[in-house]
């Protein structure tokens, strides 16, 4: 996609048309839609977060005011950040080395058994709503809840858990079950990745010296795995970042205290709870620019990581 | 989507079963923390025996003293206005003549009663019917209750109910401008009704049987309801059962006939029960009548299920002479099993066989053709002219293993229970409760049950002509029985399984109860007659399935359009609760609103929210059924109209209570009218507290004193929490403070009044041990939580769905807090939802118009009946109108303690910001119940970040 659009030499408009017309042709459902969905509304946001806005009534223009108030007087804003940096510092990462461990585990297997294994791995990001119900059944903070029916059973504890309200334990249950869903696009684009690797490389490999399995991976198996380790890493992080239906199906629409408020709780909470939209769109665009740096980061690292 | 959403499921079940077997192998793997609880064993307070006693008087006991006795032959009938004794005398009012009939009697308040002197001549076993004309056409019975000579003969005659009949409003369907059709709705027939009694508990089929002696007795019937009905006259009908098949041919002549009647079943004459209900089948080629382009009412639905419940057709014959009966049906619920319908011809049963006809299951609509052993099919003498054919549903041979599963259940939950009382539900594992000599007759008990559950599956498998797996839970409860008594040191660690076990069953009772039966037509044909072919064969239906695939593409399925007319005004409509409530608001629209006012409707469902509308200029005239944060959010940045603008607004606003408006008000403008209100209420189980001996607490003291004696049982107490704060504004406002400042500009969280509201609140949690999550359904069905407070539409649910503790439970009012006066103060506050007028609209008097109809008794009535009569009892709106509340079908003790707990109802005013009080009231309450925070601290922090918010938000919007 970068590499169709960089115009090159001096070529002229009407030239790069003539030349590689059929091609924009081509490119152009993907690209408008590209923009309505996606560019669109990146700058609607951005416009509206210098204003107020109400959603009911007209916007007007209040300057920087939004982001002044985000970072000076905002507190919760404050917990949202470190949360959603801390979750996708734990949950990225640990969910990333996750999906490729699993991937390469169930690579050895045979072909009918990876199947199967492959499906009930994958089962997370196909599952959708359905899950969240499990979830609350497992972490239930009744008597007869899941964990809670046995850790009393066994004599741990004595009093039900409220896992999904008391704050000792929320910000922990949101991260197992974020990773658990984590497993899905990530993990298939490694067990593709690891199909397309020449077999025949293993072998000369081997022939040149490499000893063990490890060597295998590091020496033959990532380096040809780059494309599906980069786009891995970026599911994951955004995944990670944009967490918040989970949050609100397991722990309601604002967890206790704001234990597990991320910013794109923050930013619905300001946007539907509170209808101040233009205040919503600044948490937005502070999302969006961690996003991005961190997207930059982690392809400077793999790029550095697959060079070397 | 779907796909993804089974293999999720699938999943799902996976690592349920994975987990699940973990919890098995749980109890072995700890052996690190343990408390060194001393083993005193534990007094239970109440003998066991006591437990396990038998239910009181109840009908099965009554029947089993007089099976001996020979049955009845004769009818005996009492007049009216003949009574001996009227209780109280001058209020019995009665009349020479009402509507044609002579003699009748008006009984209208309650317990008023009328005692006959009746004559029998001989003695036996008497069904009873009552002859009596309806005069409240909103509700579905009218409540009696029946003594004999002085005495209510057994449990059930205290409760009896005179079902009204009812028939469809308007002969044809419900026609929409684009041709498809709706079943009319279903209206009471006020006529003279005569309905013999029958077991409100509905596991007996026919009428209740009353013994008689011989000579001189006292009929004694009294009003147990508040709608006055009249009364023509009683029957005593003889419980004999109708001569057999052989006789009832032999009593006319043969001779030829090829005469073929048939009947629509969508053409129902009189039916039984609102809910059953014409449909359209468009699934099968040989429904008729049919139409590929349009929706056409063809058919009657599963909505015939219930015990009971009866279709009356009118069949007009040509000539005298002998018919056999075809029926086209579908059966597809009860696999293996039949269901059973009872034929009565002009309201008799023509000959005993026809007391019990089968249809068995069949997933296509085919034919069936009653007949006897030998396949010869019953023939029904019919005389030239015009009959009735009654259908009604029965339970047959299922009767008595139903009566005994929901028996077994009963007796298991007591079982059970006695069990936690003495091991509670979370059992110490490393102590030897000795459950068999705490609870000397369990093993035996148990063994009894086990042994009934293996002979109820017998019979049911022998039913159903082999083995059904659909009864396999009957098994695997008495398979888990009979290893508990095996091994009872292991009791008190299976109890959960036992628990969901006994759940298993109770629903399994409740399921097979429900016979659904799906009639196409009716066909009597004599027998020289050449019957229409009844079952579609493939290429038939494959031709249907095209046609009507190709047939979809031109159809509109989601409009709920009105009858188009160029000069009419018309209002848009929005309603996000569901497609039930659409139709029946649309349906409701055309009938009644659009005719009078000459406004058309257009509803539409939406899940979208109202702001994203105005947002793209979509915005309705109006939105009903809406949040109640709406009203107030939305009218704070002028979006809504202000209704007390209007002329009338001042007659409206009597038709509520003056608090009801008060959460849609702001600043003297009020934004919405409420259509539904929810509060809570006291449940309790009746049993339990008698066992124990408690009485139902009236204030919060005696509340936290039943609830630490329930612990002593191990027994639990349950109020709403979890995401709901309503009890501690019922705390704060039974103490006699407020939640707002008067000009609502603050937050009155920091008083003394609210903070020693707030410590009583959650001392409830911290001292006295309330549990912070439960499920309210299955702890209160299975009496481990005998007492909660919980919304009051909670009784719906336990009404339908836990028929083994059907009168076992009572929902009274919420414990309150003594006044100096004396008296108690139960004031609580509410939940619920408004209608509210869009400021963008083109017709604002119109869409007011439409509004105050809507909010209207007639509406809210005519809603609330529709509602029911779709989704049944579990569905039963809980609508505002007072009127309309008054008009659902709640029994009348249930439905005077509603009313009383309604007017102790304070509504809670809403402001910009509020959703900051719920959120952080649950915050500050965790703080205190999870943390162990000092009370005060917690809500005078929490406070000042609530009206830090409220303050926020005036500022931003420019309030005051």
């Amino acid at each position: 996609m970068a590499k169709q659009k960089k115009v090159r030499g001096r070529i002229t408009w009407r030239q790069e048309l003539k030349q590689n017309g059929e091609l924009y042709v081509l490119m152009s459902p993907f690209f408008i839609l590209y923009f309505l969905m996606t560019v669109l509304p990146v700058a609607v946001a951005i416009g509206l977060s210098f204003t107020y806005y109400n959603m009911l009534e007209a916007p007007s223009f209040i300057g920087l005011q939004n982001y002044v108030n985000l970072f000076v007087s905002d507190e919760i804003f404050g917990i949202a950040l470190r949360n959603t940096l801390l979750f996708s510092l734990i949950t990225g990462p640990l969910g990333y080395i996750l999906c490729f461990i699993l991937a390469w585990l169930i690579n050895e297997f045979g072909h009918s058994v990876r199947v199967i294994l492959t499906l009930f791995f994958y089962a997370p990001s196909l599952a959708g709503a359905s899950v969240y119900f499990i979830w609350q059944f497992i972490f239930s903070g009744d008597a007869h809840g899941f964990i809670n029916g046995i850790l009393m059973n066994v004599g741990l504890i004595n009093e039900p858990i409220q896992w999904l309200t008391d704050t000792k334990y929320t910000f922990t249950v949101l991260i197992i079950v974020q990773l658990w869903m984590s497993l899905g696009t990530g993990f298939l684009s490694f067990i593709a990745g690891l199909q397309g690797v020449d077999v025949s490389l293993y072998e000369a490999g081997s022939i040149d010296g490499v000893k063990n399995r490890l060597q295998e991976m590091f020496y033959i198996t990532i380096p040809l795995m780059k494309p599906q380790l980069l786009f891995g890493a970026i599911m994951q992080i955004s995944a990670s970042f944009s967490v918040s239906v989970l949050s609100t199906q397991l722990f309601g629409a604002t967890s206790t205290n704001y234990s597990t408020h991320t910013i794109v709780l923050h930013m619905n909470d300001y946007g539907t709870v509170r209808y101040e939209m233009g205040y919503a769109c600044a948490i937005a665009v502070v999302l969006f620019m961690m996003m991005l740096i961190f997207k930059t980061l982690v392809n400077f690292i793999l790029r550095y990581v697959a060079n070397d | 989507m779907h796909k993804g959403w089974f293999r999720g499921t699938a999943f799902a079940i996976v690592l349920a079963v994975a987990l699940s077997t973990s919890v098995c192998a749980a109890p072995d793997t700890d052996k690190t923390t343990e408390e060194n609880a001393a083993p005193t064993v534990q007094t239970t307070l109440i003998p066991a025996e006591k437990i396990t006693e038998e239910k009181p008087v109840d009908y099965s006991n009554y029947l089993s003293a007089y099976t001996d006795l020979p049955l009845s032959t004769e009818a005996v009938s009492v007049d009216a206005r003949a009574f001996e004794t009227a209780v109280p005398a001058q209020s019995v009012e009665q009349l020479a003549e009402y509507q044609n009939r002579q003699n009748a009697l008006l009984l209208q308040d309650f317990n008023e009663s009328v005692t006959y002197r009746v004559e029998v001549p001989v003695a036996g076993l008497y069904r009873i019917a009552v002859d009596y004309y309806p005069l409240n056409k909103d509700v579905a019975s009218e409540e009696v209750a029946v003594k004999l000579n002085g005495v209510t003969p057994f449990d059930q005659a205290g409760r009896l109910y005179l079902y009204h009949d009812y028939i469809a409003e308007t002969p044809e369907p419900f026609k929409t401008a684009a041709g498809d059709e709706f079943a009319a709705r279903r209206i009471v027939y006020t006529d003279w009704t005569h309905c013999e009694l029958t077991n409100p508990d509905h596991d007996y089929d026919g009428g209740l049987l009353f013994y008689f002696d011989s000579g001189l007795n006292h009929l004694t019937l009294e009003q147990a309801g508040n709608n006055g009905f009249i009364l023509g006259g009683i029957s005593l009908l003889p419980s004999a059962p109708a001569r057999s098949y052989k006789e009832y041919l032999q009593a006319y002549t043969e001779g030829k006939n090829d005469q073929i009647i048939q009947i629509e079943a969508e053409n129902i004459a009189l039916q039984s029960d609102s809910t059953i209900s014409p449909a359209s089948e468009a699934g099968d080629p040989l429904c008729s009548p049919q139409s590929l382009k349009k929706q056409v009412i063809n058919v009657i639905d599963e909505s015939w299920c219930s015990h009971g419940q009866w279709v009356e057709w009118q069949v007009q014959a040509p000539k005298d002479g002998w018919y056999q009966l075809t029926v086209r049906y579908r059966q597809n619920a009860l696999k293996g099993l039949s269901v059973r319908r009872k034929i009565l011809i002009d309201g008799e049963i023509p000959f005993a066989e026809a007391e019990d006809i089968p249809f068995p299951y069949t997933n296509s609509w085919k034919t069936i053709t009653p007949s006897d052993a030998e396949g010869n099919a019953y023939l029904f003498h019919l005389t030239e002219g015009m009959h009735t054919l009654r259908m009604e549903n029965i339970l047959g041979d299922l009767a008595p293993i139903v009566r005994e599963i929901d028996d077994i259940v009963y007796e298991m939950n007591n079982y059970y229970r006695s069990v936690i009382m003495v091991t509670s539900t979370t059992a110490d594992k490393y102590r030897d409760y000795q459950i068999d000599k705490e609870i000397p007759d369990l093993v035996g008990n148990l063994k009894s049950c086990a042994d009934r559950l293996e002979a109820c599956n017998a019979k049911i498998s022998e039913l159903a002509g082999g083995s059904t797996a659909d009864s396999a839970i009957l098994v695997t409860a008495a398979v888990q029985l009979r290893s508990m008594i095996k091994d009872t040191e292991s009791i008190p660690f299976r109890l959960s399984s036992w628990q969901s076990n006994i759940g298993s069953i109770s629903s399994w009772a409740g399921e097979i109860r429900i016979q659904p039966l799906q009639v196409d037509y009716l066909i009597f044909a004599g027998k020289d007659a050449k019957l229409p072919n009844g079952k579609a064969n493939f290429f038939q239906k494959a031709k249907h399935t095209v046609l009507s695939f190709f047939a979809s593409f031109t159809r509109d399925y989601n409009n709920l359009g009105f009858n188009e007319d160029e000069d009419m005004v018309s209002l848009d409509i929005w309603l996000g609760t569901g497609r039930d409530q659409g139709e029946v608001l649309w349906q409701m629209t055309n009938d009644l609103f659009t005719p009078e006012h000459h406004i058309g409707v257009r509803v539409k469902l939406v899940s979208a929210t109202i702001v994203e509308a105005f947002l793209s200029g979509q915005a309705p005239d109006l939105t009903i059924q809406a949040a109640r944060d709406i009203p107030v959010n939305l009218a704070v940045r002028s979006a809504l109209l202000d209704l007390s603008s209007f002329s009338d607004f001042d007659t409206v606003r009597t038709w509520f209570t003056e608090d009801a408006l008060v959460p849609y008000s702001m600043q003297n403008a009020v934004y919405g009218l409420p259509d539904s209100q929810l509060f809570n209420m006291l449940f309790y189980r009746t049993d339990i507290f008698e066992e124990l001996g408690l009485d139902v607490p009236q204030t919060w003291d005696e509340f936290v004193n039943i609830a630490n004696q329930l612990h002593l049982h191990q027994l639990d107490v349950g109020i709403p929490i979890n995401v709901d704060v309503s009890m501690y504004y019922t705390m704060l406002m039974q103490n006699g403070g407020r939640v707002f400042t008067d000009d609502l500009s603050q937050t009155l969280l920091d008083t003394q009044v609210s903070v020693n509201a707030f410590s009583q609140w959650t001392h409830l949690f911290t001292e006295t041990g309330l549990p912070l999550s439960y499920d309210l359904f299955n702890r209160f069905r299975s009496g481990e939580m005998p007492m909660a407070i919980a919304p009051y539409n909670a009784c719906n649910q336990i009404t339908s769905a836990a028929p083994e503790i059907r009168n076992l439970w009572n929902m009274v009012e919420i414990p309150g807090t003594v006044m100096p006066d004396g008296s108690i103060n139960r004031v609580q506050s509410a939940s619920g939802t408004a209608s509210v007028i869009l400021a963008s609209t083109e017709h604002p008097d119109e869409a007011w118009e439409f509004l105050k109809w809507w909010v209207g008794e007639t509406a809210q009535i005519r809603y609330a009946q529709d509602i029911e009569s779709r989704v049944g009892t579990i569905g039963r709106v809980a609508s505002a109108n007072t009127k309309a509340l008054a008009s659902l079908g709640y029994a009348n003790s249930v439905k005077v303690a509603l009313m009383k707990q309604r007017e102790s109802v304070r509504e809670i005013p809403q402001v910009p910001g509020n959703y900051y009080l719920d959120r952080d009231l649950l915050n500050a309450f965790r703080d205190v119940v999870y943390n162990g925070r000092n009370e005060k601290e917690s809500i005078l922090d929490y406070s000042r970040r609530i009206n830090g918010e409220i303050l926020r938000k005036r500022e931003e919007l420019g309030l005051g």
